[in-house]
């Protein structure tokens, strides 16, 4: 069984509060039925309604993880391509349809990354990147794909989507997390001189694994980091999200874990609160 | 309580990159007021580039002159550190050996960047002439017409944005040879300078250079009005 902890945050860029643009970075997460699904979209900043399409995107996948995983696993990397382009266009396709607008206005990036088990599947189309943590550290799981020009990308709505949505699949091992980040939070989390994820990546990732640390507390910690220390890299929408995974075998241990991470937090903190209010 | 990270954890990654060459008739008929403008004008423009927090790390400009003959005066990377000289009119006007020269420093400071894993926009050629080029069509080999064609090809990939700036009086037919007439948004913008609007240019230019350097990859982005040097639309 795997205990499962998933953070995120997101931040305007200051070209697009310039602009009068609305942060176009969007991210989701669900847990359900023993699979744990994170996603992120950066919306094309060019196109007007991307910070929709992003967020119609990060839904759909998560939700069609969390219920589906079993059976796409077993699928092909293409069929699985093929199905999740399907249904994402087909959800982009409908809010087109209803706000009567071309599916291009809803570009964006994808990137997720779903756990059952020992197993994980990922995706991403685009810039951004997929990381992973294990024993050792963190990795480049999923680099960024852009064009020959920095503002060149690929996004979900292209006709040709399929020749870019990358596919991954496999057993966790002794995969402990992952991290998915748009391309202005790259520019703090990524050195690009020297190919590797920066510090910051594992300190994050501390952060979320301390059960110490209230995931609320994980949550604002990140968005003012974003805010304050990320703005000043990049005039981009800076947005990240989390995933630690924890290994528990045998029920007593798992009972143990549960209550130590959630339950108990949660009825401790309620009653401390009644206690206050009196 | 809130978490701490601690900024020394964090990529200090260089900036996105715009590479801009500008090559700059100095020929005898530039003498006087045009060439005595044309150096205020280059002068404000490095000056607004250096002022602004951003586009000073992320122009990347080198100057030509082609008065006789061709001569670097200003090379990539070297806008800090390098007091420009003062441009006297003179010579004859080799402007197709001089759009080769930039057209190549262009693709050698692509290539660095690619080396050292610098991202970059694509990059931006200004030429600005008053008169017929002494290389072009009487010429052998003629120079004008070799330039126009690696021109034309680089701006139908999109590897490659160019300002043609016609001086009083010009020979707007030698310029267009530089663009697709067929299409004019693709990236080769052909416009006349009014008068001596120098000044005027290049505030535009820099504003201009303002607006990419700030721009967020993948955003696009949409370059300011010329009107005020120029009584055409592009």
């Amino acid at each position: 069984m795997n205990l499962l902890r998933i953070v995120g945050a997101s931040t305007i860029g200051t070209s697009h509060i310039e602009n009068g643009k609305p942060c176009q970075d969007k991210f989701f997460s669900k847990k359900i039925k023993n699979v744990g699904t994170i996603s992120l979209a950066d919306g094309a900043g060019s196109c007007s309604k991307s910070d929709i399409g992003a967020e119609i995107c990060t839904r759909y996948i998560v939700n069609f993880l969390c219920n589906n995983f079993d059976k796409t696993f077993l699928q092909s990397d293409l069929e699985i391509s093929e199905e999740i382009l399907k249904g994402v266009r087909k959800s982009l396709q409908n809010m087109s349809d209803e706000l009567n607008a071309p599916l291009k206005d809803f570009s964006s990036t994808l990137l997720f990354v779903a756990v059952k088990g020992n197993k994980f599947l990922a995706g991403h189309i685009g810039d951004g990147l997929i990381g992973s943590f294990d024993e050792s550290g963190s990795q480049i799981f999923s680099p960024p794909e852009n064009g020959e020009f920095s503002n060149q990308t690929f996004f979900i709505t292209m006709n040709d989507a399929k020749d870019y949505l990358r596919i991954y699949k496999g057993n966790l091992n002794s995969t402990l997390g992952f991290i998915l980040m748009s391309d202005g939070s790259y520019e703090s989390l990524f050195d690009i001189q020297k190919n590797e994820l920066t510090e910051a990546n594992l300190t994050f990732f501390s952060w979320l694994v301390d059960k110490k640390n209230p995931i609320e507390t994980i949550e604002k910690s990140l968005e003012d980091t974003l805010v304050n220390q990320f703005t000043k890299r990049t005039s981009d929408d800076c947005s990240l999200i989390l995933l630690s995974i924890k290994h528990v075998d045998g029920w007593l241990n798992q009972v143990k874990e549960i209550a130590q991470f959630d339950k108990i937090q949660e009825w401790w903190e309620k009653i401390r609160k009644r206690i206050d209010l009196s | 309580m809130t978490l701490q990270l601690d900024d020394s954890e964090l990529a200090n990654n260089p900036n996105t990159r715009l590479p801009i060459c500008i090559a700059l008739d100095t020929s005898g008929s530039m003498a006087g007021t045009k060439i005595k403008e044309l150096n205020r004008g280059v002068n404000i423009f490095l000056e607004s580039i250096l002022k602004d927090e951003i586009t000073r790390y992320s122009a990347d400009i080198a100057i030509l002159t082609f008065g006789g003959t061709v001569e670097k005066v200003l090379d990539f990377g070297d806008v800090e550190n390098m007091k420009l000289p003062t441009f006297s009119a003179g010579g004859g006007t080799p402007m197709g050996e001089a759009t080769l020269e930039a057209l190549d420093m262009l693709e050698d400071r692509k290539k660095q960047y690619k080396k050292n894993a610098v991202t970059y926009w694509q990059p931006w050629l200004v030429l600005m002439t008053d008169g017929a080029a002494t290389d072009g069509e009487y010429a052998i080999p003629d120079k004008v017409a070799i330039a126009a064609e690696k021109a034309r090809d680089l701006i139908k990939n999109k590897k490659l944005s160019l300002f043609s700036i016609i001086i009083d009086p010009g020979t707007p037919d030698e310029l267009e040879k530089f663009s697709d007439s067929d299409n004019p948004e693709q990236g080769g913008h052909l416009a006349p300078l009014d008068g001596v609007k120098f000044e005027e240019f290049f505030v535009w230019l820099s504003q201009s250079v303002a607006v990419v350097s700030e721009s967020s990859p993948g955003t696009g982005f949409t370059l300011p009005e010329p009107k005020s040097w120029t009584s055409i639309k592009w």
